[in-house]
């Protein structure tokens, strides 16, 4: 519905003309004719210049002072009257004054067989402005109710050119979807759009229907018993992005209608055709601003893994494989569709099973705008395991708030096992990409403080310390004290022993108590042979000890003479002698010994003991 | 011999044992409860009544903590930790509770051999150490009795003992230094939830940084109104005793 600018150059047409008229030199007229000498500003006129021949090298005038919204345009006419041909060149402009004030259109030229013609110059007096001078008496009774939750809001700049706002909802939850319908509605045919500028809508995400490739559709409405033509002009989708009271402001556009003239139809031709009686008129038409009332969403039973989709959707996952080896890669892909601000939502949160080594996922969209804003949200996870093993991804799903339902809704996904199996060639193979697991120690994990001790809590007396204590030092001086007795013990025992000797004779009683023990034994049995060599050996060993004699030089007169040196009586040493005599006899004949041996064995002991005790006196 | 002089010593305080060991179960049922401020209080009873053991300290720490007093529980678990520098429960929950302070300071010092110094020091208990000095002077007498009565492995027991006197002198050596850190109170924590540290210890003084609950200083000079500390990036300056947990 634009109108095309025909912007073929002045140029191309003056040289592609294709009728000679060079004979026909009668009467060549230049002339300017403008639709309006007196408008407003922002009013819409024509000025055209016209030649009735042929002609090169036209100069427009200083347009300066004008908004030119179209041409030149060039029109050829061309009439064969009698036989006699007759054309003419027309080039118009479509202008609006900027401002108020009296203008004049300087002439503009042409050449025409080598002589350069004028056209008349043009005054123009501009008052007022258009807009003002047409401001709305039909704001009343415009306004169409369309639904309990839409609202309907029009502005027009002119009696017949209005434009409407229509919101699908006037109050809605944060984030819900609201589609914003701006129509446009003209009694006069539309001829096109220009300078429109669209709302900034300040606290919503936007997101505007694709208007740019689109033929605007027009229709036709009976309003109040008028017909109006309306054009579907923009259509934008929105998501409030704070609660309150959001206001959309107006939007403006200029629409260029076809108005009829008061003009009379110049020719016959242009009667007939319709044309003449009409002209182009740039009009601007303004919407009015609108409140929408956004409501926080509900703060109860607000579900943990909510990240801001409002709308109606719904969640699909799928895996590629359940069954891998380490380090083989799996996707997960998770597909959310439908209805909302979908395209502001984030990815859901997924608790990978530790050991996986996963990638920020890809991210495909597709959406629709037809009449909702509605699309699906695609997140492709690569996930690679480097442990094997079975791990399960669960936890997963996907909640947003309903508006309709005016709840939170919660959609799970499938809970999937993946079951992982060694790589046989894993690590060792220098191709596979090195595991990876993040060493995220237990005690990071665990933030919590471990629990008391319990039982016995060992108390003791404050600032009484074990150390440099008495007691302390008494344990310490108990092995000391241990130590010093062992060493004070074994010195005198060595002193003691450093004299073989004495040792000898201090040992001689007990060597021959033991020697004795052997015979006593013999003569329980009552074996006297071997009872006398027994005690014969026990007694002789005894003295060889006490006298420090050896066995072989031990003789009676030898014993007799020492033992008097150590003052043994001769009591002892006659019953000594006594005793050694038997003890030979009893050897070499032992028949002859009528003695009883317990006697025998009671006297030898006795005797040892009377040595014992006179040697010590 | 060891056993018996441990009943010794249980037996001199038996009476305390049985008075205390009522407060801990009362105060372990009140923890068990989530009525910290009770189980503080019982514990703090007992450490009233002149006892004290690094367990009781690391306790009251855990409530102290569980209380939302993180600046105290620092502070308790410092003190446990000094009983018994060796149980892992107070190093691990004191590691946690430190990440909750507010104040991080650069540590400028040479860590590794402070960390060498504090791991020797660390090692054993103070009482660790008297048994360790006892055993080893024992067993050191023990070899050289060996060694004397001995014939053939007469170097053998010669060495053994003599490394067992030199562990004996070591042992003395750490556990006189460890003392000397148990009794000296060279560090503090601070317990109120915001101190002013100031440059000179008089109330008109200028504030030269703020510190927070839970940070350790070290303590320079110290009297019952002002202290002097020193931060572990060497920032000094002076703030008010009662401000400060000194261990």
């Amino acid at each position: 519905m634009m109108i095309k600018k025909k912007n073929i150059s002045l140029f191309l047409f003056l040289s592609i003309s294709f009728f000679l008229f060079s004979f026909q030199s009668t009467a060549q007229k230049f002339t300017a004719q403008t639709s309006k000498n007196q408008l407003a500003v922002g009013e819409l006129f024509q000025i055209s210049f016209t030649l009735n021949a042929s002609g090169s090298n036209f100069k427009a005038p200083n347009l300066n002072d004008f908004d030119v919204y179209s041409g030149p345009n060039q029109s050829t006419s061309m009439q064969i009257i009698n036989g006699n041909m007759s054309q003419s060149i027309s080039l118009s402009y479509m202008l609006s004054p900027k401002k108020e004030g009296k203008f004049t259109i300087a002439p503009a030229s042409i050449v025409v067989n080598g002589n350069k013609l004028e056209s008349n110059s043009i005054v123009i007096e501009v008052k007022g402005n258009a807009n003002q001078q047409n401001a709305g008496n039909r704001n009343s009774g415009n306004n169409q109710a369309a639904g309990n939750n839409s609202g309907v809001s029009s502005a027009s700049s002119n009696d017949d050119v209005f434009i409407k706002t229509i919101v699908s909802k006037k109050s809605c939850y944060l984030g819900e979807q609201v589609v914003v319908n701006h129509k446009i509605y003209s009694k006069p045919t539309l001829r096109g759009f220009q300078n429109y500028k669209m709302p900034n809508y300040t606290g919503f995400w936007s997101q505007n229907e694709n208007n740019k490739n689109k033929q605007i559709q027009l229709s036709q409405e009976n309003v109040d018993g008028s017909i109006y033509y309306v054009a579907d002009f923009s259509t934008s989708y929105l998501f409030p992005q704070r609660s309150g009271q959001l206001s959309i402001e107006p939007m403006e556009v200029e629409c260029v209608v076809r108005r009829k003239t008061n003009r009379q139809p110049q020719n016959i031709f242009e009667q007939f055709f319709g044309g003449g009686g009409y002209e182009d008129a740039v009009v601007k038409a303004k919407s009015k601003a609108m409140v929408i009332d956004v409501k926080a969403l509900p703060e109860n039973n607000k579900p943990a893994d909510f990240n801001g989709a409002v709308g109606n959707f719904s969640l699909k996952a799928e895996i590629s494989k359940e069954k891998v080896k380490e380090n083989e890669s799996i996707n997960l892909k998770l597909s959310i569709t439908g209805r909302g601000n979908i395209k502001l939502t984030d990815a859901p949160k997924i608790n990978f099973p530790e050991g996986f080594e996963t990638y920020d996922p890809k991210i495909s969209e597709s959406y629709s705008e037809a009449g909702n804003f509605s699309g699906t949200k695609t997140y492709d996870y690569l996930l690679i395991p480097r442990r094997s093993g079975e791990f399960t991804i669960n936890n997963l799903s996907f909640s947003y708030f309903d508006p309709e339902k005016k709840s939170y809704v919660n959609v799970p996904a499938p809970e999937f096992k993946i079951v992982v199996s060694p790589d046989p060639n894993g690590s060792a193979n220098g191709n596979s990409v090195q595991a990876y697991v993040p060493k995220t120690t237990i005690e990071e994990k665990n933030n919590d403080i471990r629990y008391i001790k319990t039982g016995d809590l060992k108390l003791e007396k404050a600032d009484q310390h074990f150390f440099n204590s008495w007691k302390h030092y008494a344990l310490l001086a108990l092995p000391l004290l241990c130590f010093t007795g062992f060493i004070v013990s074994k010195k005198s025992h060595d002193i003691r022993n450093s004299d073989v000797v004495a040792v000898k004779q201090r040992k001689a009683a007990r060597l021959a108590k033991k020697q004795l023990q052997k015979a006593e034994v013999f003569k329980n049995q009552n074996n006297k042979d071997a009872f006398y060599q027994e005690v014969s050996f026990a007694l002789n060993s005894y003295i060889s000890n006490k006298l420090n004699i050896p066995i072989a030089d031990l003789s009676k007169d030898n014993i007799s003479l020492q033992l008097m040196k150590r003052n043994v009586s001769d009591a002892t040493i006659t019953k000594l002698n006594a005793t050694l005599n038997d003890f030979d006899i009893a050897r070499y004949a032992p028949s002859a010994v009528s003695n009883d041996i317990h006697i025998v064995y009671n006297n030898t002991i006795e005797l040892i003991k009377n040595i014992e005790d006179e040697t010590r006196a | 011999m060891k056993q018996g002089l441990k009943l010794i010593i249980l037996l001199c305080f038996v009476s305390h044992f049985i008075f205390g060991n009522e407060l801990i179960e009362k105060a372990k049922n009140a923890y068990d409860k989530g009525e910290y401020k009770l189980a503080i209080e019982h514990y703090e009873n007992i450490i009233a009544g002149g006892e004290t053991s690094s367990l009781l300290h690391y306790n009251l720490a855990n409530a102290y903590f569980k209380n939302n007093e993180i600046g105290k529980a620092i502070y308790q678990y410092h003190l446990a930790h000094k009983l018994d520098p060796a149980d892992k429960d107070i190093k691990h929950n004191l590691t946690i509770v430190s990440k909750k302070t507010k104040d991080q300071i650069e540590n400028k010092e040479n860590y590794f051999v402070k960390n060498i110094e504090s791991g020797v020091l660390t090692a054993y208990s103070l009482n660790g150490w008297a048994w360790s000095s006892i055993i080893s002077l024992s067993f050191a007498l023990l070899f050289f009795i060996v060694f004397l009565i001995n014939e053939k492995f007469k170097k053998i027991f010669f060495w053994l003992g003599a490394i067992h006197v030199l562990i004996f002198i070591g042992s003395l050596i750490v556990g006189f230094a460890a003392l000397n850190e148990v009794t000296n109170k060279n560090n503090a924590i601070i317990l109120s939830a915001e101190v002013s540290v100031v440059n000179t210890p008089t109330e008109e003084a200028k504030e030269q940084f703020k510190l927070h609950e839970g940070t350790k200083v070290t303590v320079l000079e110290s009297n019952s109104k002002w202290t002097s500390i020193q931060l572990e990036n060497g920032n000094e300056g002076w703030l008010q005793t009662s401000h400060l947990g000194l261990f």
